[in-house]
């Protein structure tokens, strides 16, 4: 006991640590895989992209590729531009243009500002007219201030909020029927310039100039020994007013022959000729991931990626074209960026084998874990939690959802916030963890059950499928390849599908599908009707030959034709009963044939016997002892001529070869005319005979004859076996449906028979049949009495013997 | 002296059948086919005829209806088949009565006689208005007497009564009920028994056969009657 548990505790020590080994070792493979990925899927697009955006995240505010390319434009544009060539720096032309420009720019930006206030001073001091979508002030309505539209030019400027002062001191815009208009506004004097920004900025301008003055010449010098360093970025600019040809690319009178210098289309190049502007893809996309992540200011037209590549350069004064080539041999941005990837890419391999080192460790933890899982209890059975309680394949797919979501979370994360970025973070981490304890509560669970031998029997499958396995079987053989009517399964089978056709095209067809589909199922339902319909008659037909009427036929022509070989072999099934009943009934009476036959054979012959015997009577003969012989043999004729009519009778009653002729009979009646037949016989028996009728006389339904020789029989048999000097007893007695008439006598010898076996043809209650009854009597009033519908028994009480006939009562 | 036929083709019968009627008197012809039998009745004046149905060659029936034909000879049918279905079909082909194998000798003997009264005596008597007739039965109303094929028979008043009862509804089937009422005058009450015993005797008096009656039918469980006949 005790070890159990210290075993159970140092179990549980062990399976901690390999939870926490495991758990480590999933989350370093996890980020030694997600820079395995990095790498397989990269280039040195990727790689750019990647490194922009990693700067981004790291602070630096923008794409040093992107920033490098238009710091490197900027300065051709600006030795273009400004400078021109030497003799324009050295004659002071360039500085003379620059600070022409200078100053129209310093003069443009004052006018804004002054426009800026303005329309700060209108919408401080006015009301904002909604409905006509206009400043308004007190007597605005009655100012003679025109309203004029600006021209497009004033739009586009109103539009970017440098709008022009025009002839008006102070503007107001508004849209009427998609026309915009500016309305003029009294100038308050004193708001402009309140707080001295102008004198400000033309200090400002004075400064600059004063600067630019004295380093314009080695700024010049500077800029040229810049540009003649560079060796990743080529370019080429033409300056179209005066033929001018700034480039660092060698052998190059055009642009057209510049680019052709550098065929690969995939790499960083850009092109601006005649206005048309072109930019390769992969210099397009370094630019696009690269400025994504810049403040949110992502790319969204073509002239972005022109500023991008060109900055303000003027397409109508200027050709150019750029070209980034990417290589390790220079000392400029490009090949430093280049260099940091290739030293990156080369640890790959030492990346791999660090991955492969930890998943198998994180594996082999696994399987240190599926090992350990579980505590066994008493019964020497692991201890089983309320997850193992869970069907199997459900608690792996759960197991394994929670795991994907786990592992795929930080790819959304990455994806939408770091671009690919593998960097690890301890969100990562943590899911990650989360994800592997997922895993290893199923392996541990699943571990577990393996161990108890119930891991396959609490899965879906075999919960399902192979526990519910003779269910389906069952379910599976009820199905139509069953049906061994091949007749039945064809038409039942191309119903169906005929059906199912009509159905799907129903379902295609809109509106009237809806009618066809009803109309479809009418006809369904009314083969089906048809169907149960033959069934029924089957089924009718069938219940009457069990009920012994063989006499029916089926309809078959009105059956379906699933059923109609079914209705035929129903009809011959009857025929073949009809002919079997009719064989039995043929043999039956043949058998009767042959013992009539038989007995007329034997007639002729006893007629002789009889009458010589009666001849030999009358003959004068002394000897008493032949006298007494001839006794005998009388005695013995006529026994045999009563055994022979007996016999024939017997056999016609148990054949049921009988005609009956029923008609309404008084019991009463009928028991009087017998007691009449039989008043001597029984007087010589010194018998006495009393008749128990009620007053009112039954009625029953039979043939006269037939039933005088049941009674007939019975009082024969009272007359032979009844003890002499008893009394006899005849009752009457009437039920709902049968009436009753039972006689009793108390019988000279003693019963010793099997009561059952009397009423079997030749069975007489003596063994000896040594007396005159043909043993036939009782045989033959039972089946006579069972034609006429009714019920022959016989009892025996002691020395009392009792037989009952029992006939249905007449119904009026 | 009267000449009876007697044809069958069991020699044993028709020798112990000759030696009974020889017995009584009567000059026998025998045959052993229903041809023998035609051609013995076209050559002799018979007053009686007994037939055996099952023959080789002619059998019984056939030759009833040929010699019905011109004759009225009585005509008594034996046969083994013992159907009542036979005794109908027998009857109706002409014959005046049937007897069935095996017989009794003294009642085949009794029903030639009766036959040969009949066909002899009876059928010249003119009838009277008194007289009760069914067949060989006959109902003096006058002299109270009984006379069965011109014999007269001994009857007691009741029997007597039963039979006039019978007789006057001739054809209609008689409960033992009505029969005592009419007989008796009085109610019937549970001794209804008294009238089948007396009809019994009657049988036994005025039939050769009483288990096969011919005068006095029982109707089995509705009552009796006494059928017309000429």
């Amino acid at each position: 006991m005790d070890t159990k548990s210290t075993k159970n505790l140092r179990r549980t020590i062990i399976k901690a640590i390999l939870i926490i080994a495991s758990c480590a070792l999933f989350v370093t493979t996890y980020f030694f895989g997600q820079q395995l990925v990095q790498f397989y899927v990269e280039n040195t697009d990727g790689y750019l992209t990647s490194l922009d955006s990693m700067e981004t995240v790291l602070g630096n505010g923008n794409s040093t590729f992107a920033k490098q390319i238009r710091s490197e434009t900027g300065k051709v544009r600006s030795l273009a531009s400004k400078y021109v060539d030497d003799e324009f720096v050295e004659s002071g032309e360039a500085f003379a243009k620059y600070e022409a420009e200078l100053r129209d720019r310093y003069k443009k930006n004052i006018d804004g500002r002054i426009l800026q206030e303005q329309i700060n001073f209108i919408e401080s001091n006015y009301e904002y007219d909604y409905e006509q979508e206009i400043y308004t002030y007190p007597g605005f309505e009655d100012s003679n201030i025109d309203i004029v539209p600006f021209s497009s030019e004033q739009q586009i400027q109103a539009d970017r909020s440098f709008i022009q002062v025009g002839d008006y001191e102070i503007h107001g815009i508004t849209t009427i029927d998609g026309v915009r208009y500016y309305k003029g506004f009294p100038v308050d004097e004193a708001n402009i310039d309140k707080d001295g920004i102008f004198e400000e900025l033309t200090k400002q301008m004075q400064a600059e100039l004063a600067t630019q003055k004295g380093s314009f010449k080695t700024d010049y010098a500077n800029l040229k020994a810049e540009l003649s360093e560079l060796t990743s970025y080529k370019y080429f600019l033409l300056n179209k007013t005066n033929g001018m040809i700034y480039t660092n690319i060698e052998n190059a009178e055009t642009i057209e022959e510049a680019a052709a210098l550098y065929p690969d289309k995939d790499d960083y190049r850009a092109s601006v000729v005649g206005g048309e502007f072109s930019i390769s893809r992969a210099l397009r996309n370094v630019l696009e991931t690269g400025q994504k992540f810049i403040s949110g200011n992502y790319i969204t037209s073509e002239n972005d990626y022109y500023n991008y590549c060109f900055g303000t350069l003027d397409m109508d004064k200027y050709d150019m074209f750029i070209y980034v080539d990417l290589t390790p041999d220079g000392n400029d941005v490009f090949s430093g960026i280049y260099k940091d990837w290739k030293a990156m890419s080369d640890s790959v391999s030492e990346r791999l084998r660090n991955t492969i080192i930890c998943f198998a460790a994180w594996i082999l933890s696994l399987v240190l874990l599926a090992v350990f899982a579980g505590n066994r209890g008493e019964d020497g059975k692991m201890k089983e939690t309320l997850f193992d309680k869970l069907p199997n394949s459900i608690h792996f797919v759960m197991s394994v959802m929670l795991v994907i979501g786990c592992a795929v979370a930080p790819m959304g994360i990455y994806l939408e916030f770091v671009n690919w970025n593998f960097k690890p973070s301890l969100i990562v981490a943590v899911i990650t963890v989360l994800s592997n304890l997922f895993f290893i509560e199923w392996l541990m669970s699943a571990s577990r059950q393996v161990k108890n031998r119930n891991f396959w029997k609490n899965t879906i499958i075999y919960k399902v499928f192979i526990k519910n396995w003779p269910a389906f079987k069952r379910w599976a053989n009820s199905g139509i390849n069953k049906i061994t009517n091949g007749e039945i399964k064809k038409r039942v089978f191309y119903v169906f599908i005929a059906y199912l056709v009509v159905m799907v095209a129903a379902a295609c067809i809109p509106f009237i599908g809806a009618g066809i589909a009803v109309v479809a199922s009418i006809a369904m339902f009314i083969y089906v009707l048809k169907l149960s319909k033959g069934l029924d008659a089957i089924s009718s037909a069938l219940t009457k030959a069990e009920g012994g009427d063989y006499d029916f036929a089926v309809d078959v022509d009105v059956m379906p034709a699933a059923l109609q070989s079914m209705g035929e072999n129903v009809n011959n099934l009857t025929n073949g009963l009809n002919i079997a009943i009719d064989e039995a009934t043929k043999s039956e009476r043949m058998k009767t044939e042959l013992i009539t036959n038989v007995s007329h054979d034997l007639k002729t012959p006893l007629t002789s016997i009889i009458t010589y015997t009666d001849l030999l009577k009358q003959c004068d003969i002394e000897d008493a002892t032949a006298n007494e012989y001839i006794g005998v043999l009388d005695e013995k004729s006529h026994r045999l001529k009563k055994l022979v009519e007996d016999l024939v009778e017997a056999s016609k009653a148990s054949s049921g070869n009988v005609t009956l002729n029923m008609v309404k009979i008084d019991v009463n009646e009928l028991t009087e005319q017998i007691y009449g037949e039989y008043e001597d016989d029984l007087k010589d028996a010194n018998l006495e005979l009393k008749i128990n009728a009620p007053e009112d006389h039954v009625f029953i339904v039979a043939d006269g004859q037939k039933t005088y020789r049941i009674l007939e029989n019975l009082f024969s048999n009272v007359k032979k076996y009844a003890m002499p000097g008893s009394r006899v007893y005849l009752d009457i007695a009437s039920g709902s449906t049968f009436a009753s008439i039972t006689m009793k006598n108390v019988a000279k010898d003693e019963m010793h028979f099997d009561v059952e076996r009397l009423t079997d043809r030749f069975v007489q209650g003596e063994e000896s049949r040594t007396n005159e009854g043909s043993g036939l009597g009782l045989s033959i009033a039972k089946s006579l009495t069972e034609l006429q519908g009714g019920r022959f028994s016989i009892g025996v009480d002691g020395d009392l013997f009792k037989v009952t006939v029992a006939l249905p009562k007449s119904k009026d | 002296m009267y000449n009876v036929l007697v044809c069958d083709d069991d020699k044993a019968i028709l020798d112990s059948v000759e030696i009974y009627l020889q017995n009584e008197g009567y000059k026998v012809y025998r045959a052993t086919n229903g041809i023998e039998a035609l051609t013995v009745a076209e050559n002799v004046e018979l007053h009686c005829i007994i037939l055996d149905i099952m023959m080789p060659g002619m059998d019984g029936l056939t030759v009833t209806s040929k010699l019905r034909k011109d004759k009225n000879i009585p005509i008594i049918l034996l046969s083994a088949k013992s159907e009542d279905t036979d005794k109908i079909a027998g009857l109706s082909f002409g014959a005046d009565d049937y007897v069935t194998k095996p017989f009794n000798p003294l009642e085949l003997v009794a029903r030639v006689k009766s036959q040969i009264r009949r066909y002899t005596t009876l059928g010249s008597l003119e009838t009277k208005d008194t007289i009760l007739r069914s067949g060989g039965l006959e109902l003096d109303t006058e002299a109270k007497t009984v006379t069965v094929d011109g014999e007269p028979v001994k009857v007691t008043a009741t029997e007597y009564k039963i039979l006039e009862y019978l007789m006057e509804n001739m054809g209609h089937v008689l409960s033992t009920n009505q029969i005592y009422e009419a007989v008796w005058h009085e109610e019937a009450f549970a001794t209804e028994k008294t009238v089948t015993v007396h009809i019994r005797r009657i049988r036994e008096k005025i039939e050769i056969n009483p288990k096969d009656p011919k005068y006095i039918k029982v109707v089995w469980g509705i009552g009796y009657k006494i059928d017309k006949e000429s």
